[in-house]
This record gives structure tokens, C-alpha cells and sequence, in this order.
């Protein structure tokens, strides 16, 4: 694409009007080369709270990439060609040489790898060229990390909680800025959209395996993981959100710093400003820093929906983990009409005055605890119901219940259905929500994250409005559309050892011996004999 | 000659995972089969500099030639956006190149150029009008006014293109040239395009193949993505069965992705663009990724000038090949997924596994045809004591992960669990060696029996050669004969042990029901506003102008790429 001429004067193409009638005072701007622009006003304290959000998350991750978003989201913590580097273009020779290397000892150790699955004797040579390309890469990397200046820019500007995350949808990059040093955080982000060093990558490749290797103990990832990917048939929140390990290992930087190039351009990306600041000087900032980035060809965009549900899904798990049962339905995308019914269900069925609890947890005794939920994203959502299991080995009964109820809810029944009054009250508890969210300039920014590339910022204005609207009947209409079974995912976690997973050897030994009391032929039954003494054996 | 409709790949896997036909059940579906009928040595491997293979079986005593082509690409390259894209462009590959069914090649490219503008265009207008309409939002009537516009010029467009195509030269080429089995199929993890040719118009193909690599014109794109998606409600959408086997093949896979279906995800195959799809095809159609498979009357050394001839030109691009997920993590628990269709009940145990490159492969391969025998243990076990009406085995993949399904239809009144404990014993005494020994010598001499019967015919051969090829390495198809007959029932105890292990195990169940699945529903339409009296050609280049900063980077990519092929095209005449 041709570098358009840089504008000084940046026109604000949408909404820099005070929005709807009750007003929240957010306002959105969007710069010529397409970088949004999102501020919200908080009287307090000088501070700003900022972040900025690329439209790229690891539903982007290509299959055999997986892993890649996060990954980039660590490495742009590590400095840019700007600052970091006490001599860029000595370091950047020294980068590529290491690229070189790491790039063959990859292949090697692939190599090694395939042999060894392919049940080929090792080659000593492909181990011996390994050994030395282990040497080789070390060596490289002392003189690469010898060239590294301090990273840490922010250090001296008072700023805090610099953080960054990454989720299927979106990476975010956030700070907390004194207003007086506000500046720094667009001069750093502004220089990191174009100047990211990738520095430390490999080094950085272990950190990031080894998050998933602590999520995995610590969170169950796992069990996340395979529920996402029951869940998410065609759309690609089943890609695992920290990337497979060997798909991580294999990503090289090469190929990095092309998905960086592709996905991280103002027309992918937000600006996210709240607290002590004001439209005015966020647009003469934001175009001053970011306004002479050029747009891009932009990012492909997702648009994969998961098709007509065919099925209920189950996954049985063991784990060391609370006994639980989850029931959860695939629904609508963050910025569908229907999210505010699914809202309004969960929000009143997970309550302590909903009939779940009031059935399971105090009249039947089945569980110990449970709740509702229902949360979009870009590309679906989810509505979720979860109940801690009181007893051991209750969990089916517990499961049928919870079906039972919410069943009987969808169908009208007059005692166990949610009333206006109960939707005013969801309409209240919303508003109250969303005045408190949007006073507290940290939550503010956190919830303008989220929404500024699913449901719109704009929302907000007219969410409590149509929360008000909402009917017993339209909400139970709406929500019968996507809570049936051809949309479930049931998910039992029992403690390990439970016979979830069935222990098959169980019932062999019967089955064997049942069929060689009718075996005539002497050398079945001899090979039959021989099944018996060894399952007897094993066990 | 006309070309048969490529064949749906789903009903294959519809066969494997849950069958419909009992009778159709036992033939094995798995790619390496082990050769008697041609031996290793028969095969010429000659490698060109630009990584294209091409793999020769002369056979002096017969009068045609086997003419195929491979390349590495299928459902499971495939990612959110592109699912159904290897399939979509071999539908696409036999709309012709400058050459083949042009008329007026030069004509032709602004007008391509055009059309891909005003979808683009329509495609991002359409989009923002479906998230106002979905967020319970009124469309601006200005809004569906430019869709009105864009839609009747994509109509015009495309009428005019159309004037620019001379259909069928593909196929009357062929047929003029006394050509048979003109066809092509896509799979999980590859391509095929075949012809049997009289051995003296083999160039004519080497001309096609090389043409098909690097002049390709994806004409009648639009049409084609309607075809394509009218072949996945037939096949997938309007039976009560074709979700389902989705539904099951997406729960067995986790991180491999076999579960992506070859068709498309009905949300990717309606957002198709040209430019999206010249992209993909440039990322998997490279001599490097690719063989060429000749068996017949052919003579090794003409048939390696030629390829130098043809393809040698054609440059190995700079860029890698995308990588494969190579292996699946082991999951927490056990899945079960459970369907309802208008047939009958069917109980299923599935499991993800290594690839063709793995030691567990030929092993798994064999176990599969051992419990597919008739008179093997499976069939004695369900079949033969009348508890299930018929049973079967399927194990497929790619080089790097597979499939192992075995399912079974019950009898009446026999319930599901029943069956399902019976394959679960059946494969723990397999786990634990259990293998009758006769059972297993009755499957090794049935393989070397069927094996000579298909390795007789050349595009048997060829197309053999092909999956081998596709499968990591075609030595394999002659080397796994060697290495089954090596195989002891231990072996097959460890592999599945290894592979099949019981708590790694998907439990699919298709219940009969009456009320029908409901189809996928249409994308929301929108309506468009055509605007009487006014100039429609001006609000859609207008329109055009305005969406253009959101063109993305493969439609800029593709407008060079015309004037690329133009440019080749004016050198070649002036030749």
C-alpha cells in the first residue's frame, strides 16, 4: 500500500458527539488511518487509565501456529529497535544470526523427533549436528543479550499495573498513567506498532510453554481447553488459547514478525482512554504519535460461525478439582439482540431467589453451591450453569435436575418462571452495574476492552433501556431459541479414580471365561486359556 | 467426455465413522495398502530442482497411460475463514487458465478486477448491515440502497464475464485427445487430479498440469461458490445424518485438524472471495508440494524431459509451506457426543492417532482390516451371535494424525450400551494380545490377496502412489507390506495400547428420531434497495471508492497478481 501523506489535522469521522439521551460521555473518534479512539472522562485523581487493543486474538492462530498471539503479546514487552537496544543495527545483525541457527536446530531436533515416532533407529549424525547447534545457539544468544539496553521504559513515569493479555478475541496493552507523563504511553505504543524488536524471542518461547505448563496444573487448563473444543465446532475458540506446545516450539520469528505485520496497524486497533483526560487532548495525542502510521490492507477478519448444532456433547473428567456439573449452550455473539434475554435468565436463575438454587441447593440437598452465566464474545457465547455436587457419585442425578428446571422454566411454568419483576430488577442491578463500571476509571477501561470490537461501545447507551423492555414472555422465547439439547455441553469433573473414565479390564475376565465354558474348538480354547491366566496375571 | 462431479469426501467418512450400508462396512478405508502387484523397484523417482516429484511405473504391455497429480493440501490445512477451500478450488481449477477457456484473456482482466471490487464492496456492506440487523438495529436506508446498487452490478458483471469464457475446453481437450477417468477428489490432507491418456498425447497433460500450477483463472467464481454450497445442503444440510457426522468428527479432534470437514463450514463457504482463494491456492500449489504419478505405456526418460520442459520454470517459492498440528494432547476425560438422525441406531468408539509417519500406523492399519474380516473377531462377536446388524472398522488420516472408528449397527431391541460394552472388551483383550491367531494370518494373506488384484490396474497404482505420497513417503506403499509381514499379534497389542488407549476413547451414538435436525439456517439476507431512475453503475462505484480502505491484503495481492499474469500472457503471444 502507498503511505498516504500524514494529515496534521485529524478529522473525526464518527460520534465525537456526546452519545444518547441519558449520555455515559463516551466518546469514540476514529483517526484518517483508521485507529480508533475511545475516551471516557472520570473526574478523581490525575491519572489516565490507557490501553490499546488489537483486533487479533488466538482465534486468529492458524492451525500448526497456535500459540502465536500470546506469544507476540510477550514479545512486544520486550523493547522495540527504538529503546532496548544498545546498538539496533549490531543487534539486529546478531538476531538474524541466531535466527539461522535456532531455525536448524529446529529442523534437527524435528528430525531426531520424526525419526523416533517413525520407530527409526536415532542418527548419530542428525544428534551430533544437534549438539553442536545447541553450542552454537548459546553462543549467539550471550552476544545477542549483551547488546540488550534497559527495556523497562515506563519505569521513571510513575506509571503502574503494565500489564498485557491476550484472549481469543483480542490482545490488550495496558498502563496506569500520571496524567502529567500520559504522553509516554502513546510515544512508547505508537513506536511498538511499528518498531518491535523481537528480542529474547527464544528465551521467551519457554516462559511462554511454561504458563501453559502452570495453567495447565494450577487451572485445569485442560479441562478448559477440551470443553472449548466440544463446544466451538467450527468457530475457532477451540484453538487453545496459549497455543499447543509443539506448535509454540516450532513457531519461528520470522514468522512472527509477519503475523505482527499483518494484524498489528492502526486500522486494527484501539485506543482506549479513561480518567483525567479529555477528547480533545487524547485526538491531538493520538494523531500526533500514531497519526503518521499508515493504514494497512486490513487483517483478514473472522466471520466462522459454528454451524446448526447436530448433537449434546459430554465430557466426563477426572480431575483434583471441586465434583462439579456444568451445563453450558452455545448462543449469540456479543453484539446479537438476543445476549440481553440470555443475560437477564442466567443473571436471575444463578440468584439465590432463582430455582436452582432454591431446588438444589436448599430443598434437595444435591449441591453445595451453584451459579449462572451467560458471556459473548466476538464470534458466540456462552450460557453456562454450574453446580458444586454435594455427595459423591451424584452427579447424574444432580445433571437431570438442573435440565429439569431449566426445562420447566423455558416452558412457562407459572411457579417456576422469572416475573416483570424480576426483570426490573435485572433493568436496576444492570444500571447500578454499569454506573459503577463506568465511574471507576479502571473498570471503565476494562469494560470498553472488551466491548469496543464485539458488541460496539455504543451499547451501553441503550443496553438498560432494552433491559427495561424485556418480558417474562419475550426473555423465555428468546432463550428457548438456543438452551436445547442439540446446543449442550455437559461437562462432570469427579475426583480421579471415580470410573468416570470406565476401567474396561473390569468385566473382561467374566466375559472371558463366560465364552470359554462354550468354546468347543481345542485351539480357541487354548488361545482363550492363555487370555485368562494373563488378565489374572495383571491384575 | 464430461467430468463426474467430484465425489463428496464426507460419504466416505459417512461410511467410516457411521455407516449406513451394513454390506459397504468391511472394505478397509485406510490409505497405505502393501503392494504385490508392483514392486518398489518398479517405481522411477526422479526429483525436479524446484521440489516437484514425479514418480514413473512403466508397463510396456498396455496402451494408455495413468496420468496423476498430487498436491498436499485438504480439509486439514485448512483455518477459520478457508474451511472448504482445497475442496472449492479443485471444483475451481477446471475453469481454466489464460489459455484454457479463455477467449479474450486481456479483455477479461479489468472486467476480473471489477468483479472482485464490487464483492468486496457488497461483502463489507453486507456485513455491517447484518451486525445492525442482529443487534436489533434498523439498516440506513442509504446502507441497503449501495447493497441494491452493488448487487445488480455484480449481476452485470458477471453476465459480461461470462461472454468471456469458452466452457467445456478442459473436457473436450481431453475427450478430443481419446482421454477417460477425467476427474479429481479432495480429502482430509490432499488433492488428486487424474486422466488416462493414449501414450502418445501424454505432453498434452504435462501441458494442463503445469498450465493448472501457474496460469490458473478462477472464472465463474461466484456461480461456483452457489454450486458448492448447494452440494453441502444435499449431502450434508438436507439429511438428518450430515450434521452429525460433523458434530462426532469435530468432537474426536482436538488439536489435529481432521474434524474440520472437507466441505466448508457453511459460514466460510458463503464468504468465499477470489482473492481469498488465488491466495490459498498460491500458498499449497508449488512444485515443492506436489507429485506427478505416471503408470502405463510411458517411457521414464521422456516422461523426465517433459517435466523439465513443463515444470521446470515454474519456481519453488521463497515462503514455507503452513505446518501441520503434528499430535494431539491427551485428553482429561472422556467425551461422548450423541446425535439423533431418521435411521437407525448407531454406537461408535472413536479415537484421534498418529499419523502415517508413525511406527503405530501399519499396525493400526492391519488391526483395522483384522476386525473388518468377516470372519474376525468383531463380526463373531456382534455379527455372528446376531447382536448388531453390522459392524465396522475405518482408520484414516494423514501423515500426521489419524483416525481409528470402530462402530456397529445393533440389532433391534438390543441396546447401545450393550454393543458398546462388547467393543470395549473386545478391544482391551486386543490391548492385552488377544488376537485368535488364525484371525490374525487370515487378515495378512487377505491384504496380499486383495493387494495383487488392485495393483494390477495402473490407476489403482497411480492413485496408490498418490496417497503414499500424500502420506509422507510413497515407498511406503511397498515398504508397509514388508513391515505387516513382519508384524507379530504383540505388535498389534502395543500399538493399541498406545493408541486406542480406553480412557482416550470418543463414544458417538446416533439415536433414531423422528423430528429432523434442523438445516444451517442462510446467512440473514439483506435486502438490497434498488434505486429506480438512477444510475446504478455510479452509487456502486461510488460505493466502491468508500469501502476500498477496507480492502484487505489478499485483495490487493490478487490485482497484482492479474497484471502478473498478463504480462505472461502478452510475452508468450509475442513469442
Amino acid at each position: 500500500m502507498r503511505r498516504t501523506p500524514i494529515i496534521a489535522i485529524m478529522t473525526v469521522l464518527a460520534l465525537t458527539q456526546v452519545l444518547g439521551a441519558e449520555g455515559l460521555g463516551i466518546r469514540q473518534a476514529e483517526l484518517d488511518n483508521g485507529l480508533k479512539l475511545v475516551v471516557l472522562p472520570i473526574d478523581g485523581v490525575p491519572r489516565v487509565e490507557c490501553r490499546l487493543v488489537y483486533n487479533v486474538g488466538s482465534a486468529d492462530d492458524r492451525p500448526g501456529m497456535t500459540g502465536m498471539a500470546h506469544f507476540l503479546e510477550h514479545m512486544m514487552m520486550n523493547g522495540s529497535q527504538t529503546f532496548g537496544s544498545k546498538d539496533w543495527d549490531k543487534e539486529n545483525r546478531e538476531l538474524e544470526k541466531l535466527d539461522i541457527i535456532a531455525d536448524e536446530l529446529m529442523a534437527t531436533e524435528e528430525r531426531i523427533e520424526d525419526n523416533a515416532r517413525a520407530g527409526k533407529a536415532p542418527n548419530e549424525d542428525l544428534l551430533d549436528r544437534r549438539d553442536q547447534l545447541k553450542d552454537e545457539f548459546e553462543e549467539q544468544e550471550k552476544i545477542c543479550s549483551g547488546l540488550v539496553d534497559d527495556v523497562n521504559v515506563f519505569a521513571n513515569a510513575g506509571a503502574s499495573s503494565i500489564n498485557a493479555f491476550t484472549s481469543a478475541d483480542l490482545t490488550a496493552y495496558q498502563a496506569t498513567m500520571p496524567t502529567n507523563t500520559l504522553e509516554l504511553f502513546f510515544w512508547v505504543h505508537a513506536d511498538l506498532m511499528r518498531n518491535c524488536a523481537f528480542r529474547d524471542f527464544y528465551t521467551e518461547r519457554e516462559a511462554v510453554l511454561e504458563e501453559r505448563r502452570r495453567a495447565i496444573e494450577r487451572d485445569k487448563r485442560r479441562l478448559y481447553e477440551q470443553t472449548n473444543a466440544l463446544v466451538w465446532e467450527a468457530v475457532p475458540y477451540r484453538n487453545p488459547n496459549l497455543g499447543w506446545p509443539d506448535d509454540v516450539r516450532a513457531i519461528k520469528r520470522r514468522q512472527m514478525i509477519e503475523h505482527y505485520h499483518k494484524y498489528y496497524v492502526p486500522n486494527n486497533a484501539a485506543l482506549i482512554l479513561t480518567g483525567d483526560i479529555t477528547m480533545e487532548r487524547a485526538t491531538d495525542l493520538a494523531s500526533r504519535y500514531f497519526g503518521a502510521i499508515p493504514r494497512a490492507p486490513a487483517p483478514p477478519r473472522l466471520y466462522t460461525r459454528n454451524a446448526i448444532p447436530a448433537g449434546e456433547k459430554f465430557l466426563y473428567a477426572e480431575e483434583r478439582d471441586r465434583p462439579s456439573v456444568q451445563v453450558l449452550y452455545e448462543t449469540v455473539p456479543g453484539h446479537h439482540a438476543d445476549t440481553l434475554a440470555l443475560d437477564m435468565l442466567s443473571d436471575w436463575l444463578g440468584s439465590a431467589s432463582g430455582p436452582l438454587y432454591k431446588k438444589l441447593v436448599i430443598n434437595e440437598q444435591l449441591a453445595v453451591s451453584v451459579n449462572a452465566g451467560h458471556g459473548s464474545m466476538k464470534l458466540g457465547g456462552m450460557f453456562r450453569i454450574r453446580a458444586a455436587v454435594r455427595e459423591a457419585g451424584r452427579h447424574e442425578q444432580l445433571n437431570r435436575r438442573i435440565n429439569e428446571i431449566v426445562e420447566a422454566v423455558l416452558k412457562g411454568d407459572k411457579e417456576a418462571a422469572p416475573k416483570q419483576e424480576d426483570i426490573e430488577a435485572f433493568a436496576a442491578r444492570l444500571e447500578r452495574m454499569l454506573t459503577e463500571q463506568l465511574t471507576d476509571m479502571k473498570s471503565a477501561a476494562e469494560t470498553l476492552v472488551y466491548s469496543v470490537f464485539s458488541s460496539g461501545v455504543e451499547m451501553f447507551e441503550r443496553v438498560v433501556t432494552e433491559a427495561r423492555a424485556l418480558t417474562p414472555d419475550t426473555v423465555l422465547k428468546r432463550a428457548a431459541v438456543y438452551l436445547v439439547p442439540q446446543r449442550r455441553t455437559t461437562v462432570h469433573v469427579t475426583p480421579p479414580g471415580s470410573g468416570a473414565v470406565p476401567d474396561p479390564k473390569a468385566g473382561t475376565i467374566a466375559e472371558l471365561v463366560r465364552r470359554l465354558s462354550e468354546e468347543q474348538d481345542p485351539d480357541r480354547r487354548r488361545e482363550l486359556e492363555r487370555l485368562v491366566a494373563k488378565l489374572r496375571d495383571e491384575k | 467426455m464430461r467430468r463426474i462431479l467430484p465425489l463428496v469426501v464426507l460419504v466416505l467418512f459417512a461410511l467410516g465413522v457411521l455407516p449406513v450400508n451394513a454390506s459397504r462396512m468391511s472394505r478397509a478405508q485406510s490409505g497405505n495398502q502393501p503392494a504385490a502387484g508392483a514392486a518398489l523397484s518398479s517405481v522411477k523417482e526422479f526429483k525436479l530442482e524446484n521440489g516437484l516429484t514425479l514418480l514413473v511405473i512403466e508397463k510396456p504391455d498396455v496402451t494408455d497411460v495413468a496420468c496423476y497429480s498430487v498436491y498436499n493440501v485438504g480439509g486439514c490445512d485448512e483455518w477459520a475463514g478457508v474451511t472448504g477451500l482445497s475442496h472449492f478450488t479443485e471444483h475451481l481449477l477446471f475453469k481454466g487458465s489464460t489459455t484454457i477457456n479463455a477467449i479474450d484473456y486481456a479483455k477479461e482482466i479489468p472486467l476480473l478486477k471489477y468483479e472482485d471490487d464490487v464483492r468486496a464492496a457488497l461483502q463489507l456492506l453486507e456485513d455491517d448491515a447484518r451486525f445492525l440487523v442482529e443487534s436489533g438495529r434498523d439498516v440506513p436506508l442509504d446502507m441497503l440502497k449501495k447493497i441494491g446498487a452493488l448487487r445488480a452490478e455484480a449481476v452485470r458483471v458477471q453476465g459480461e464475464l461470462e461472454s468471456l469464457v469458452r466452457s467445456d475446453e478442459f473436457d473436450n481437450m481431453f475427450t478430443a485427445a481419446g482421454g477417460a477417468s477425467l476427474n479429481a477428489n479432495t480429502w482430509m490432507h490432499r488433492t488428486m487430479y487424474m486422466v488416462t491418456l493414449p501414450a502418445n498425447k501424454l505432453e498434452l497433460f504435462y501441458w494442463v498440469e503445469a498450465d493448472r500450477l501457474s496460469n490458473a483463472v478462477f472464472r465463474q467464481f461466484y456461480k461456483e461458490r452457489d454450486v458448492v454450497l448447494d452440494e453441502r445442503l444435499r449431502s450434508v444440510e438436507n439429511l438428518s445424518s450430515g450434521r452429525i457426522f460433523e458434530s462426532a468428527l469435530a468432537s474426536i479432534s482436538e488439536g489435529c485438524t481432521l474434524g474440520s470437514p472437507v466441505l466448508g463450514w457453511p459460514s466460510d463457504m458463503r464468504r468465499y472471495t477470489r482473492p481469498q482463494q488465488l491466495a490459498f491456492w498460491r500458498t499449497f500449489y508449488r512444485p515443492d508440494n506436489a507429485a506427478i504419478v505416471l503408470v502405463g505405456k510411458v517411457d521414464a526418460g521422456e516422461a523426465l524431459s517433459l517435466a523439465k520442459r513443463y515444470f521446470g520454470a515454474i519456481p519453488r517459492p521463497e515462503t514455507e509451506l503452513p505446518r501441520r498440528v503434528k499430535r494431539n494432547e491427551n485428553p482429561v476425560g472422556r467425551r461422548k457426543f450423541v446425535g439423533h438422525h431418521d435411521s437407525t441406531p448407531q454406537v461408535a468408539l472413536a479415537w484421534s492417532t498418529p499419523g502415517a509417519a508413525d511406527a503405530h500406523y501399519v499396525p493400526l492399519d492391519m488391526l483395522a482390516r483384522l476386525l473388518n474380516l468377516q470372519s474376525g473377531p468383531l463380526h463373531k462377536r456382534l455379527v455372528d451371535t446376531s447382536k448388531a446388524e453390522g459392524v465396522g472398522v475405518s482408520f484414516y488420516g494423514s501423515k500426521e494424525s489419524g483416525m481409528f472408528v470402530i462402530v456397529a449397527v445393533p440389532m433391534a431391541g438390543v441396546s447401545l450400551e450393550s454393543i458398546q460394552k462388547e467393543m470395549e472388551q473386545l478391544l482391551e483383550e486386543v490391548r492385552l494380545g488377544g488376537i485368535l491367531k488364525e484371525d490374525f494370518e487370515s487378515a495378512r494373506s487377505q491384504i496380499i490377496v486383495e493387494q495383487t488384484a488392485i495393483l494390477e490396474q495402473s490407476e489403482n497404482l497411480a492413485s496408490l502412489l498418490c496417497e503414499s505420497f500424500a502420506n509422507g513417503d510413497w515407498r511406503a506403499l511397498f515398504e508397509n507390506n514388508v513391515r505387516a509381514a513382519s508384524l507379530t499379534v504383540d505388535d498389534l497389542a502395543r500399538s493399541a495400547s498406545a493408541a486406542l488407549p480406553a480412557n482416550h476413547a470418543t463414544l458417538l451414538l446416533a439415536l433414531k428420531s423422528d423430528s429432523n435436525v434442523p438445516a444451517t439456517p442462510p446467512l440473514l439476507e439483506i435486502p438490497g434497495v434498488p434505486e429506480a431512475g438512477t444510475d446504478t453503475v455510479e452509487i456502486a462505484r461510488a460505493a466502491i471508492a468508500e469501502a476500498e480502505k477496507r480492502f484487505d491484503a489478499d485483495h490487493f495481492e490478487a490485482r497484482q497478481w492479474y497484471d502478473g499474469l498478463a504480462a505472461r500472457a502478452i510475452y508468450r503471444q509475442a513469442r
